[in-house]
């Protein structure tokens, strides 16, 4: 199967989760679809052999409301167990929401390194994770996450100690909550030169394209590097943001109407 | 309390009054605040996600003789900012409001990322700090009418999930009483007012006389009410969707030793011993409270500590289940009679058992 038959496949078991729990985050989640595929797939070098493992790669999803989408990767590309998908947000034996539960290595999902269920919390773990370590980390972030003051501490940190086996993938979709980013407080319009300003490298892409996130990730630099991903939030449903509204249309599930509008145009593809 | 409701209470007075400013920590609130925002943009301030900024902005606008009202979700804007509540409000006593909405388990499947169930302990630490935590409409307005008067910082959890409409009248500083009954007291605040009047209406359908009272103050306290409940010698219960540490049911726990009294006592509270699942709210009050049962567990400790010189009758539990044996709703009532007048009941969906015996007033 190629990348793009792959893809359509995560979003199926995305859309099909988010439906069977009847929860919402399906935009956040499609946001950053592609970038999640090509980490687990291509560049992080996760598998279920060392998933448990102290020494390897990280991948950390700091913008949580994407939590949906990285199970829905981690499933497609055999990490997670698909039954798995089937308890997402549900009573009883639920394991995955915004953050994660217990002892994750404990219930087969230790391939999801850090639990975060708060925004701002991703990166400055990261940094942890990679100080004084030879494995590479990767955290995503949102635009309109980095409006929470602990990333830019850390993005001072690793600007001026050359921390440079972490890399920050911005999340650009101009979108959080309740408006567009640029309509409340702008991380959106300058968001790469302020990160340059720090001492980055900084690389600018599309965010829904394989072939050049790959590129990006593949890219050696001399300063440490960020990834900004240029991405549209809910990729396949955006024409539910009208009939929903900003609020409904990030937390709340879709309705049956607009599920199989989405079903039909993720076939199309 | 709707969201409706907040909009009403909070901007009318926001329109009249020169001096209230809005901060708002962002979070599918700001169509609410849409037309006000427009009439008056110097006056409502959308700091995006940044909780521990927006707490010191309103401490810098409040220094300057202005009452500010921070609105976001509970959970960020204490925890979260903490430290800049600690120092900018409460040790400057700068005249900030902090509104906490979603408080308690309500946005259950998000996780306990998003769970304030610290938050009254967390405010009622500080010095200078007023906490409030109504439960239902008549309290929130009475709150905040209090909140525009008092000089101060001030903590109201606010839920937009369970808002009792019930009437009845409410005085800030003091315990509110919703049923004035006599053989067990159930003190509660919050969400658990909601459910305090259903569960106390069943009861006093299965004969029993409750005492219902919400606490929607929580610092400063009203002990002398507090006292004159415990001096009556009934058991006492207290319910609330927060940890042990610095809630209700510790404060009350202080009195009851500190006085040296022999009072039947029941807290119920989250245990802070399990937080690996999620789901729904009901799911979790079924799973993270100290008890298996809320109701069953209050009748149970009622029975218990029942008076002796009164006469009882048998008192049952109706239980509806679920395809997977899950508990969906449970009736109490006293005598066969009563279940068998119940013609629509299903056999194999309910399960009905003795429960004990229980006071005839």
């Amino acid at each position: 199967m190629n990348d793009e038959q792959r893809i359509r496949r995560v979003k199926q078991y995305l859309f099909q989760t988010a439906q069977k729990a009847r929860v919402g985050h399906i935009p956040s989640s499609l946001s950053s679809v592609e970038i999640m595929y090509v980490l687990y797939n291509k560049i992080a070098n996760i598998t279920k052999n060392n998933a448990n493992d102290l020494d390897r790669n990280r991948v950390i999803i700091s913008k949580e409301h994407a939590r949906l989408g990285q199970v829905a990767v981690l499933a497609e590309a055999g990490l997670i167990d698909l039954k798995l998908l089937d308890k997402f947000m549900c009573d009883e034996d639920s394991i995955l929401g915004h953050d994660l539960y217990g002892v994750v290595s404990k219930r087969n999902i230790g391939v999801i390194d850090v639990a975060c269920g708060s925004l701002g919390h991703g990166l400055p773990f990261g940094v942890g994770l990679a100080w004084d370590s030879k494995y590479n980390v990767y955290v995503i972030v949102g635009d309109g996450e980095l409006q929470e003051g602990t990333n830019w501490e850390s993005i001072i940190f690793i600007g001026s100690k050359k921390l440079k086996n972490i890399t920050i993938i911005v999340d650009r979709n101009n979108q959080q909550i309740d408006n567009y980013v640029t309509n409340i407080v702008d991380t959106y319009s300058n968001v790469a030169r302020q990160i340059e300003a720090f001492g980055f490298d900084v690389i600018e892409c599309d965010g829904h394209n394989v072939y050049e996130l790959e590129k990006a990730f593949r890219i050696e630099t001399s300063k440490p590097k960020c990834i900004i991903a240029n991405t549209i939030k809910g990729k396949d449903c955006q024409f539910a943001l009208n009939e929903m509204g900003f609020g409904r249309f990030h937390a709340a599930p879709l309705s049956d109407e607009n599920y199989q509008k989405v079903c039909q145009g993720i076939e199309v593809l | 309390m709707t969201v409706e409701n907040l909009k009403n209470v909070v901007l009318n007075e926001a329109y009249k009054n020169e001096d209230v400013y809005i901060v708002y920590v962002d979070g599918a609130l700001t169509a609410f605040f849409d037309d006000f925002a427009k009439q008056f943009p110097n006056k409502f301030i959308n700091v995006g996600i940044a909780e521990a900024e927006a707490i010191s902005i309103a401490s810098g606008l409040a220094l300057r003789g202005k009452t500010v009202y921070v609105v976001g979700l509970a959970q960020y804007v204490t925890a979260r900012a903490y430290e800049q509540v600690r120092m900018d409000c409460a040790y400057n006593n700068a005249n900030v409001k902090i509104i906490g909405f979603i408080s308690g388990l309500s946005s259950c499947k998000a996780g306990y990322s998003h769970w304030a169930i610290e938050d009254i302990n967390l405010m009622s630490n500080l010095p200078n700090m007023t906490v409030c935590c109504p439960g239902s409409d008549v309290e929130f307005r009475e709150v905040f009418k209090y909140s525009l008067k008092h000089k101060g910082p001030m903590y109201i959890s606010w839920n937009t999930a369970k808002c009792a409409m019930k009437k009845y009248s409410v005085d800030v500083n003091k315990i509110s009483t919703i049923y004035s009954g006599f053989d067990f007291a159930l003190l509660t605040y919050g969400v658990d007012v909601s459910f305090g009047i259903d569960f106390c209406e069943n009861m006093i359908k299965a004969g029993l006389s409750p005492m219902l009272l919400s606490v929607h103050t929580l610092k400063p306290l009203d002990e002398t009410r507090i006292n004159e409940i415990l001096d009556m010698n009934i058991p006492v219960i207290t319910l609330e969707e927060h940890l042990y540490n610095g809630s209700l049911a510790s404060k009350i726990s202080e009195i009851i030793a500190t006085r040296g009294l022999r009072v039947p006592f029941l807290p119920i509270y989250i245990s802070d011993s399990k937080f690996n699942i999620l789901g729904s709210v009901k799911f979790l009050r079924d799973k993270l409270f100290n008890v298996k049962n809320i109701e069953n567990s209050i009748v149970d400790f009622v029975y218990q500590n029942k008076n002796k010189n009164k006469k009882f009758r048998l008192f049952y539990s109706l239980h509806k289940f679920d395809k997977k044996g899950r508990l969906i709703e449970n009736f109490y009532f006293c005598g066969l009679r009563l279940l068998k007048k119940r013609k629509k009941i299903n056999k194999d969906k309910y399960k009905y058992y003795l429960f004990g015996f229980l006071p005839i007033n």
